[in-house]
């Protein structure tokens, strides 16, 4: 009897359906609270190639739904950490462990190498990067993602032909201005949620390699986790979808898609704290939160900027000329320097990478 | 005819921010009408990303509604 055993005599599936999944390979993008569970569930289906793409590394507060991950892989990183376990349970799957974040560049490389790509990550500017190469190679796109108690999954499947067909831009053109939608760190979120979603992400990706099932290509599927219902909305074609999109790979690799992606304006607070030392009065570390967020960032003796009110506030920042910002996470200070920068051209300002919540951060013990 | 409204559903961040999961609104003879008096009486929704559905399609271009069509607005959703 082999592990497979269970799912080769559905009928239906068979043999045949094992061996396309064994002949497949599907790269994930982040091995979070969706990366985790699909994973799980792609490698015991049998997948034969797996590759984690996750710059980033386990926290405390990824405990409660990152579920391939442990307290004692606390500040290991996440792609590596999630292939070492999954390796231990499935000896029969091959990994490729990425642990640097996706770029223009390395994401073109990379996909083609896959049959599928599934896109687990916690951020828009990754979101439109993977949409658009994905888009360009006309690779399937499994992609999905929470808000507190609902979640969105739709999988795009290129038609043989070489036609258009509709992608995460006929949906939403354009990326929503950085700060504008939280993601779980800000509005919170039970571990089940993403749980749900991923294992639907990796359903619609096990139809459709192992040509079992029915696929449910090129809808949005809405789960809403109170009221425990389903519902699905036909995507059309939009016109403004094929304005936003790169014409070419030439294109892409050129199109600026955030900060989260190509990271040049962040720095870290290591970094941050040290060229403050060099010219004290002439620098200033701004918190961004509003009034109430905790923990309170007094003993960092900074400037209290909040997002709110920076449009009547940021005179405050008149007398220096660096500036490093940070918020809770590190999305909000970045939609805030880029407010900045239109203001003050001529000073030099970052947005500290990961916010209070990254483990260099001197508060995070606080929280 | 004319007391007739049209229901709403909210999904993520707009269920919040409109503190409820559905509106009840005047009733709009298209689907262009009804974002102006979406807009109009929730001024919030003006900084908001969202896409109007009717009748479980996205709506691309603006057609007619009636009492009975299905609508909601969706927001994209960011968290992993």
């Amino acid at each position: 009897m082999d592990r497979f055993s269970r799912q080769t005599i559905l009928p239906g599936f068979g043999n045949s359906g094992q061996d396309k999944l064994r002949n497949a390979s599907v790269l994930v993008i982040g091995a979070g609270g969706l990366g985790c569970p699909a994973l799980s569930y792609l490698c015991a289906a049998g997948v034969g190639t797996i590759g984690i793409v996750d710059g980033d590394v386990v926290e405390t507060s990824n405990l409660n739904r990152q579920i391939l991950f442990g307290v004692k892989d606390l500040g290991k990183n996440k792609a590596a950490c999630a292939g070492e376990t999954l390796q231990s349970q499935y000896p029969d799957v091959r990994f490729n462990i990425y642990t640097c974040m996706l770029t223009n560049v390395s994401s073109l490389q990379t996909f083609q190498e896959y049959d599928v790509i599934l896109d687990g990550s916690d951020n828009f500017p990754t979101r439109y990067l993977v949409n658009d190469a994905c888009y360009l190679l006309r690779k399937p796109l499994s992609t999905g993602a929470v808000f507190q108690n609902e979640g969105q999954f739709i999988f795009f499947c290129p038609p043989e032909t070489d036609e258009y067909y509709v992608n995460y831009r006929d949906v939403f053109p354009l990326q929503p201005p950085a700060g504008e939608v939280p993601d779980c760190n800000q509005a919170g979120v039970l571990g089940v949620l993403p749980g749900l979603i991923g294992i639907f992400m990796a359903s619609e990706t096990i139809k459709y390699l192992s040509g079992f099932g029915r696929l449910n290509a090129q809808k949005m599927h809405v789960y809403h986790w109170n009221s425990q219902s389903l519902v699905d909305f036909e995507i059309l074609p939009n016109p403004k979808a094929r304005m936003h999109l790169p014409e070419d790979c030439d294109v892409y690799i050129n199109q600026d898609y955030g900060q989260c992606c190509v990271a040049v304006s962040e720095i870290s607070w290591k970094e941050a704290i040290q060229l403050r030392s060099i010219d004290p009065a002439k620098t200033a570390l701004v918190d961004v939160r509003e009034v109430h967020e905790l923990p309170d960032s007094i003993l960092l003796n900074c400037v209290k900027l909040p997002l709110s009110q920076l449009d009547e506030k940021y005179q405050i920042l008149n007398s220096f000329q660096h500036i490093y910002l940070f918020c809770q996470t590190g999305q909000r200070s970045q939609y805030a320097m880029k407010q900045l920068m239109l203001r003050y051209p001529e000073k030099t300002i970052y947005s500290i990478q990961g916010g209070i919540l990254h483990p260099e951060s001197s508060l995070k013990s606080v929280n | 005819m004319e007391n007739q409204h049209i229901k709403v559903r909210l999904f993520g961040l707009l269920a919040e921010l409109l503190q409820s999961e559905s509106l009840e609104l005047p009733m709009a003879q298209d689907t262009g009408e009804l974002l102006l008096i979406l807009e109009s009486k929730f001024p919030v929704l003006q900084n908001q990303t969202f896409v109007l559905t009717a009748d479980r399609r996205i709506v691309q271009t603006v057609m007619k509604i009636n009492h009975a069509t299905e609508l909601a607005l969706l927001p994209p959703f960011s968290g992993g």
